[in-house]
């Protein structure tokens, strides 16, 4: 490749990396989450959407640029003993079975947290949803201390 | 202008090589009070490559967004709850608390989470657990609690 070819690129890859898409959004109000359903869960308050694909409506991403992403999902829970509690990832609407992650939940406000990496192309829909079994519905917590959120790191190609 | 392309690429080629990153290990277990927010101590430096941490805190040199991640480990006992988050400028971060309830056996609490951060702010990992009474952290039988922070982009 001619030289100006190789700082061309070199160019664009390190402007990829200033700018990459990085997204963080926070839960603010509680939500009921029905006994023993998937339920998408609700994040109004977007700290960062480099991007701009965020829908705080919806509480979904608009994937905006390809790549593999690092996904961090965390739900807190109302305190209830019975049952057990999960975090995961939906692309397209479709369950991603390696970002799930189960707690039980013996104490007060346990946390279910699922985090990794995972491909995502330009159009996907992203979204997280939480479950709990405790026998009836349930809020999720939220207070000055825990807060629930999600995020997306653009890590490459 | 293709040479001094060439320069400024470089530049910024070599920072994003040498990225802030830190990663320190608890070596030495720490007695956590009852129902209090307690700084973890972690007194081994795996990587510190902007020299910004003197235990428990670090303190920022680039400004930027930050993955801040750590584990606390408990010693078994069954009651009560466990919980680690981010403490920034003395402001614990709500949006990076994990909780857990307390298992048979070693209890684990692991966290992940983006922060902005400002030059000069000053990071720690704080915990807390309601068993009664002090408990202390794991140390050894192959439990290190760990703390470590990655710059991901300019703010």
């Amino acid at each position: 490749m001619p030289i100006t070819g190789q700082i061309l690129t070199g160019f664009r890859s390190i402007n990829q990396l200033q700018s990459k898409a990085l997204l963080s959004v926070t839960q603010t109000v509680g939500l009921s989450v029905p006994n023993n359903a998937s339920t998408l869960v609700t994040f109004t308050s977007a700290v960062i959407d480099t991007h701009s694909g965020y829908n705080t409506g919806t509480s979904a991403y608009t994937v905006k640029v390809a790549g593999w992403y690092w996904y961090t999902g965390c739900i807190h829970w109302a305190t209830n003993t019975t049952g057990f509690r999960y975090t995961q990832l939906l692309v397209n609407a479709a369950a991603s079975t390696m970002m799930i992650s189960s707690v039980s939940p013996g104490g007060t406000t346990p946390s279910s947290l699922v985090s990794g990496p995972v491909f995502l192309n330009v159009g996907d829909v992203v979204t997280t949803n939480g479950l709990q079994n405790s026998g009836g519905a349930l809020l999720t917590f939220v207070n000055a201390s825990f807060q629930s959120s999600w995020s997306l790191e653009w890590l490459r190609i | 202008m293709t040479s001094n392309l060439g320069f400024l690429n470089f530049t910024r080629y070599n920072f994003y090589d040498n990225k802030p990153i830190l990663h320190v290990e608890q070596t030495v277990a720490q007695s956590v009070p009852n129902t209090t927010a307690t700084a973890i101590t972690y007194t081994t430096v795996v990587v510190d490559n902007y020299a910004g941490y003197s235990s428990p805190s670090y303190t920022v040199k680039v400004a930027g967004w930050y993955r801040v991640y750590g584990c606390i480990h408990y010693v078994s006992n069954t009651t009560g709850s466990r919980w680690i988050r981010a403490n920034v400028n003395s402001s614990g971060i709500s949006s990076t608390i994990i909780g857990t309830a307390a298992p048979t056996g070693i209890c684990s609490c692991v966290m992940g989470s983006l922060v902005p951060l400002q030059v000069g702010d000053v990071v720690k990992l704080e915990s807390s657990q309601t068993s009664g009474g002090a408990l202390s952290t794991q140390v050894g039988s192959g439990y290190n609690s760990w703390f470590g922070m990655e710059f991901i982009r300019c703010p």
